[in-house]
């Protein structure tokens, strides 16, 4: 064997041997960005090793048990009232989530949430649902945050608040039934641009949740304003905004513990 | 694509895309070298993790008229020589084995001679393994690696003629089997 062949070999041998380590690329790209622009740090190898599942950024819907529910809807047999009820009885009330925070591991206790279309409370389901709407469900760190509902905007704040010498820190979902993902994006970065020095439009992401984001903040210093906007879409042609603002020494912290929350977020859609 | 140059001088003044335009630049690759090096596909992900972060807290200190993949990989071997002295020193052998299950697969390649080769890669020492993947994967010349290695050009020669001559005493007892066996 000459050295030519010989080095053909090498060569070979080495770009075929590890052509599978280029499907790690996205997850790398997405801890390094968690890393320096905040965000959750450092993911386990076992969350490497999950495949990232790309899917479609349509309609999320409701992952199976709930599925079932809607099932049952399609006839048209229940109102949608009900609908929030069956929600409530197949979807755990609490959950312990393993969060992973700047590099140590801690288990919390979330608790549900379940938000109709029509923007009423609905830890009760006293109040009537419009039927076709679209709401969500999501699982809260009641530790340490508390879920304020509003007409339009819900928001999970911190329990006991913070100094005021902190800017503040929240995370606000927000659906806009008629607004398009991409004229949201296109109207937010607008806003954006003209109140934060840095703005990175991330794209795509599939943690915590398929969505769109775009990362903004007022500078480098620990106090500087830092805001996370995703964007899902609602699956009927509107779609959810979802801010979490912070200050950047926060992003490592509340903004990982966001993103914790974030993660269990799923739209509901209530049978017409 | 904007030229790398441009590239730089944008993420040096804070521009987040050219980030990433850089990233999806030079990622694939280094992960294959960080996986050919470390011979573990979850330890290179860290590698080149700590890499990019540390390319984007340092590139105001990267001289703009020097070659940035040299400059890029120097700080990639590192990562890879300090996580693999960490490794063996805190991770247990069941996390090592979970965490590698090998290297992609041989299709229609000639397996035998992959799996030769497999072993004996994997079994070179690190003094010869980094230089050869250097060299055969990511096209560094000899004094390039001297560079990024910091090491003396004919040191570099001189290892990697030890490696090449190691793989193949292996291929040629390959070559001798298949010879005696017809």
């Amino acid at each position: 064997m000459d050295d030519k062949e010989l080095e053909k070999k090498i060569k070979d041998f080495l770009v075929k041997s590890t052509e599978g380590s280029e499907e790690l690329k996205d997850q790398v790209w997405h801890n390094i960005q968690n890393n320096i622009y905040g965000g959750v740090r450092g993911m386990t190898r076992m969350d490497r090793k999950r495949k990232s599942k790309k899917t479609a950024r349509a309609v999320i819907g409701l992952a199976s048990a709930a599925a079932v529910a809607f099932g049952v809807f399609a006839f048209g047999t229940e109102p949608g009232q009900a609908a929030v009820q069956k929600i409530w009885e197949l979807l755990a009330p609490q959950k312990t989530i393993t969060q992973e925070l700047e590099g140590n591991k801690e288990d919390a206790d979330f608790s549900l949430h379940v938000r109709d279309g029509k923007g009423s409370d609905q830890e009760t389901v006293e109040n009537p649902t419009e039927k076709g709407a679209v709401g969500y469900t999501i699982y809260i760190d009641e530790e340490r945050y508390k879920m304020e509902k509003g007409d339009q905007v819900d928001r999970v704040v911190l329990k006991e608040a913070l100094d005021e010498r902190y800017p503040e820190v929240y995370m606000e979902i927000r659906q806009m039934e008629d607004r398009t993902v991409e004229e949201m994006i296109a109207e937010i970065k607008g806003r954006l641009e003209e109140e934060y020095d840095y703005i990175n439009e991330v794209g795509e992401v599939d943690f915590p949740i398929d969505s769109y984001l775009i990362t903004a903040r007022a500078g480098s210093d620990w106090n500087s304003e830092y805001v996370k906007y995703y964007f899902v879409d609602n699956g009927q042609g509107g779609c959810f905004v979802i801010k979490q603002k912070m200050f950047m020494e926060a992003a490592e912290g509340h903004g990982a513990r966001f993103d914790y929350m974030l993660k269990e977020f799923k739209v509901i859609s209530l049978p017409e | 694509m904007i030229d790398e140059k441009e590239m730089i001088l944008r993420i040096k003044g804070g521009d987040e895309k050219a980030f990433h335009d850089l990233y999806e630049k030079y990622a694939g690759y280094a992960l294959r070298a960080a996986a050919a090096v470390m011979r573990d596909r979850a330890g290179a992900a860290d590698a080149v993790q700590e890499a990019f972060v540390r390319v984007y807290r340092n590139i105001d200190s990267f001289d703009i008229e020097m070659p940035f993949k040299p400059w890029f990989y120097k700080i990639l071997m590192n990562e890879c020589r300090r996580l693999m002295k960490n490794r063996f020193r805190t991770v247990s052998l069941s996390e090592y084995l979970e965490s590698n299950p090998g290297e992609g697969e041989p299709d229609q390649y000639d397996f035998e001679e992959y799996e030769e080769l497999r072993k004996a890669v994997r079994k070179l020492k690190e003094i010869y393994r980094i230089p050869l993947v250097l060299k055969y994967l990511n096209d560094f010349t000899e004094s390039q690696i001297a560079d990024i290695l910091e090491l003396n050009v004919n040191t570099v020669k001189s290892r990697l003629f030890k490696g090449r001559k190691k793989l193949k005493e292996v291929l040629e007892k390959l070559d001798e089997r298949r010879m005696t066996n017809g």
